[in-house]
């Protein structure tokens, strides 16, 4: 009890600044001895005589004052903000030491946040919604599917029975088209969702209201929420449209309320509708498993409690209804578990790539620290000769480690946020669920702290104790020469220099043959490249164009009315654009015979005549589609040439007949198709190169979802504006969205590749960088070390320039070294994972010499000023230090 | 007055500054050190110093507590008085140190 008054007491004091406690004292000890005086004075004293007695009797003036100052604060907080003060201004002395450890430092700690950030945001965040651990993701499964959703009945009929839930809530996705009165309409995200989502979700909205119980009866009046990003954009905001009516797919309904960004539940939804109004839901059978459920669990049960719950209903439903619910069982499992990536894959190697930057950036920082410490061994040995403790030593060099750890840190929040701030950028707009946000947070935060304070571990510790272990003797004796490091220590240093050097060859190496290999440049890449093309993707409502001949039917209409517009050379529709990806099919070859009856899988995608024409491409060899191929009695494809180089090596393209299974998996009879015509590859999906692909006619099996594509001269914003008037007035219910040049849709669907070798670049630079900074270090100590050498050589006629090779001599070995395992890592790495279409391999010459050009210039760009500074030094400013 | 007689024993100031705080009320630290010296009439030799890292000592347990006023010669001086738990403090101590001082005084009668 009283020593912790006495400690806060203190703590007071420390706090409170000395300044004013000591100007106090010597007031009172003034007093004190000039009332003395005065007594001696009137004892007979001479004032001369009284105020040496005074001094007598009050004992020692300045020893008083300073029991009185320890006792006043803490002395080690004391003792600290001396050290602080002091390691500030050692380190602002030296400023080339202190801006390349710090930039070390923050690079590390920068990158290695940078990483933290995103795998975090990806695999740890979650939804942002109160209390996620209670809210249960709901999902079936059965001994063929191992994870599906469920079914509107079963729903229901869980929502009814489950005890264990505040509120059960299901929803599905689908985009829809917003308009209104004269304006054309908005291809928006949509998710219908049930009572009680949003109050789940802890989601109010910014204006309006909430969707009532009475908005999801069927039968009720339509009501649709907006997010505000859509409210924005095609409202501006305006309040008034709160209570009126616009059009969803062409029926209206009544917006309610405007919900907030960041509400984008499920992914990247910006419109919400009831999930009692989705077409055809209600009635759907029991076996019709399309929507995702989730709930909030009661405040008293666990989470083995809703899944007995979900368990006994879910059987009880197969004893209901047996021929719908064989075997199907409920999965009950927190709802970040269900959204979250997990930690593994990419992400996995993002936190150990940070994990070994961080520790060789420290180690780096580590080895400035210590030739740093050489200079300042005489000043070292002088205070602890004087009496300065070791542990003073050591915690004034903690101090600094920490002081450099902290601006580091400064500087590498910098580094990071710059960093994502790139990372997200690359990212196309809408591909990431609303969810993910690489922000920072508390919990970032501290992360940054804990990554710094890690490099304190690493730098600080090691040349502290170094320093602590000083021979105070040895050094005086000889003049402040004094050898840093022993034997083993040397050893580890140029082993780590070693290390570090080899595995900025191999990533060199790595990223510079997937550079030259990753993308193989294919003939119709400038083809697609091109701003002269545009395309709008849209999508037939099912209710209005439910069978094959509808769609057939719009789209003719469509080319048709594209086709007369001016400017526009060529136009086509696609079922899937190049780059944006398409499923496999299993494909069949006629009168060949697959092992184990396993049928090889190729892409198709499916075009109308203009496809090629409107990318400006054309048949290798056959013919082109024309208008009748598709028709009945002439079911003719295309194949491309890296198609003819898999499948149909040795026999003559053109004519042969292939069987492709529709598109979805369902084990529906394969439709047989002649090759009239090879054209050449197109990377159908980010892959390093084209794969087979197979084209078939668009015509055959019109998909509800296409994108058209048109040629033309013209301003593409222009055309843009043309093409949707032209879609408005065939169908005013039919918007087009995604208005693109084909240029935009190639460059977003590279992203992740893009984004990967960005990454990779980067991660290679930065370790090119730490390597020189290690070898800068190295030399310089070395330098350091023997610059009385140098002194006594330049004094019997050593040229500059030998001294300067003498000095870079140094670090040769563990250059060679470092150069030649990272050669033979590179080798290595490329022999067990070669890339698919090695354009050189890494044990070509070219590459070799290239990368040992580039540590050739790191090293002289390490080595400069250390052997600058040996060569040019005059030899009797060194022999004079002696 | 030179310092002369024996040294203060180790951890005797902080009680003879409470005596005598409690005896003569607030005093300033001058007034503390001379009384002390006048009732040990010369058998004790004072540093006049230490007086004032014990005063710290004792205002920072809160068995004293001290206000800024003017002494006799009229300069700025700091008076120290007594509080209730110093008042306690200094019972507790006076009790410990009788005993104390009964103990060794017993301990050296029967040795001799």
């Amino acid at each position: 009890m009283t020593t912790l008054r006495v400690w806060l007491s203190r703590l007071r004091g420390a706090l409170r600044g000395r300044s004013r406690a000591e100007a106090e004292l010597a007031d009172e000890v003034q007093t004190h001895l000039d009332l003395l005086a005065h007594d001696f004075v009137a004892r007979g004293m001479s004032p001369e005589e009284a105020r040496f007695a005074a001094r007598r009797a009050f004992g020692g003036v300045d020893q008083a004052k300073a029991l009185y100052r320890d006792q006043l604060c803490l002395p080690a907080i004391d003792g600290l903000a001396q050290d602080v003060r002091f390691s500030c201004r050692s380190l602002t002395r030296d400023s080339s030491f202190l801006v390349t450890a710090v930039l070390v430092l923050s690079l590390g700690i920068g990158v290695t946040h940078m990483f933290l950030t995103i795998v975090y945001a990806h695999t740890m965040r979650g939804l942002p919604i109160p209390r996620p651990d209670r809210i249960l993701y709901i999902s079936t499964f059965d001994d063929r599917t191992a994870d599906r959703p469920m079914s509107y009945p079963d729903f229901d009929d869980l929502r009814a029975g489950a005890s264990r839930f505040q509120e059960l809530v299901a929803y599905t996705s689908t985009p829809v088209a917003i308009g209104d009165d004269g304006r054309a309409p908005d291809r928006l995200e949509a998710s219908f969702v049930s009572a009680g989502a949003f109050a789940t979700l802890g989601i109010t909205p910014l204006a309006g209201r909430d969707f009532a119980p009475a908005d999801h009866r069927p039968g009720a009046a339509p009501v649709v929420m907006l997010g505000r990003s859509a409210w924005l954009s095609r409202y501006r905001g305006d309040p008034g449209v709160i209570g009126r009516e616009i059009l969803v797919d062409g029926a209206p309904a009544t917006v309610t309320g405007i919900l907030p960004d960041r509400s984008g539940f499920p992914s990247t939804a910006s419109v919400w509708l009831p999930l009692e109004h989705s077409p055809g839901l209600v009635t759907a059978p029991r076996d019709a498993r399309g929507l995702r459920v989730f709930g909030r669990l009661d405040d008293d049960s666990s989470e083995a409690d809703a899944r007995a719950d979900v368990a006994s209903i879910m059987s009880r439903l197969e004893a209901q209804h047996p021929t719908t619910n064989r075997g199907v069982r409920g999965r009950v499992v927190p709802i970040n578990e269900r959204f979250l990536g997990r930690l593994e894959g990419p992400w996995l190697a993002f936190l150990i790539a940070g994990c070994i930057i961080v520790l060789v950036s420290s180690a780096n920082a580590a080895n400035l620290v210590l030739a740093r410490s050489l200079h300042r061994a005489r000043e070292v040995a002088v205070r602890t000769s004087l009496g300065a403790r070791r542990s003073r030593i050591v915690r004034e060099h903690l101090v600094e480690a920490l002081l450099l750890a902290s601006a580091g840190g400064a500087a590498g929040l910098a580094v990071s946020w710059t960093g994502i701030r790139l990372f997200a950028s690359a990212i196309p707009a809408g591909t990431l669920p609303y969810w993910i946000d690489y922000t920072m947070d508390v919990r970032t935060a501290v992360a940054l702290v804990a990554v710094s304070l890690t490099t304190v571990a690493v730098f600080g510790l090691a040349p502290a104790l170094v320093a602590s272990r000083l021979d105070v003797l040895r050094v005086l004796k000889d003049g402040g020469r004094w050898q840093t490091t022993s034997g083993g220590a040397r050893r580890w240093t140029a082993a780590f220099m070693t290390a570090q050097l080899a595995l900025a060859v191999v990533l060199l190496s790595t990223v510079m043959l997937a550079t030259l290999t990753a993308r193989a440049r294919l003939p119709s890449d400038a083809a697609l490249a091109t701003t002269s093309v545009t395309t709008a993707a849209l999508t037939l409502p099912a209710s209005r164009y439910a069978s094959p001949d509808d769609r057939r039917y719009f789209f003719e209409g469509l080319l048709e009315r594209v086709h007369n517009l001016p400017g526009i050379t060529a136009a086509a529709m696609t079922s899937a654009l190049p780059g944006t990806g398409v499923a496999a099919r299993q494909l069949d070859i006629e009168g060949r015979s697959w092992p184990d009856d396993r049928l090889p899988t190729t892409l198709v995608v499916e075009v109308t005549p203009g496809y090629f024409r409107a990318l400006a491409l054309a048949p290798a060899r056959g013919r082109d589609l024309t208008e009748l191929d598709g028709r009945p009695g002439h079911a003719n494809g295309l194949v491309n040439e890296r198609f003819v180089e898999r499948f149909l090596q040795g026999q003559p393209p053109i004519g042969t007949r292939l069987g492709v299974s529709p598109p979805d998996r369902a084990a529906g009879p394969q439709s047989w198709v002649t090759v009239v015509g090879v054209v050449p590859d197109i990377r159908q999906r980010s892959t390093p190169d084209a794969e087979p692909l197979v084209y078939l006619p668009f015509a055959s099996a019109p998909p509800a979802s296409a994108t058209l594509m048109v040629r033309s001269a013209q301003d593409p914003s222009a055309v843009a504006v043309l093409l949707r008037d032209a879609a408005q007035r065939l169908d005013a219910r039919v918007p087009l969205y995604r208005i693109q040049t084909l240029a935009q849709v190639v460059h977003d669907a590279e992203w992740n590749p893009r984004v990967s070798a960005r990454l990779a670049a980067t991660l290679t630079m930065l370790c090119l960088l730490l390597a020189t900074v290690g070898l800068y270090a190295v030399t310089s100590h070395g330098a350091g070390l023997r610059r009385n050498e140098f002194g006594i050589r330049m004094a019997l006629g050593a040229t500059p320039l030998r001294i300067a090779r003498l000095v870079v001599a140094g670090v040769r070995v563990p250059l060679l070294l470092g150069l030649g395992f990272g050669l033979a890592g590179a080798i290595a790495w490329d022999r067990a994972f070669p890339s698919s279409r090695p354009a050189l391999r890494a044990s070509d010459p070219s590459i070799m010499a290239l990368i040992s050009l580039l540590i050739a210039l790191v090293t002289m760009a390490a080595c400069y000023h250390p052997a600058r500074r040996a060569a040019t030094r005059a030899p009797a400013e060194v022999l004079r230090q002696e | 007055m030179p310092p002369s007689g024996s040294e203060v024993p180790y951890g005797t100031l902080d009680l003879m500054v409470l005596k005598t705080l409690a005896a003569m009320g607030p005093l300033h630290g001058y007034g503390i050190a001379r009384r002390i010296e006048q009732v040990a009439e010369g058998a004790l030799a004072l540093n006049q110093g230490t007086i004032y890292p014990a005063l710290l000592r004792l205002e920072q347990q809160g068995w004293v507590k001290s206000a800024w006023g003017t002494s006799e010669n009229n300069r700025r001086a700091r008076f120290y008085s007594i509080t209730a738990a110093g008042r306690r403090q200094l019972a507790a101590e006076t009790e410990t140190w009788a005993r104390t001082v009964s103990i060794v005084s017993r301990l050296l009668d029967h040795e001799s």
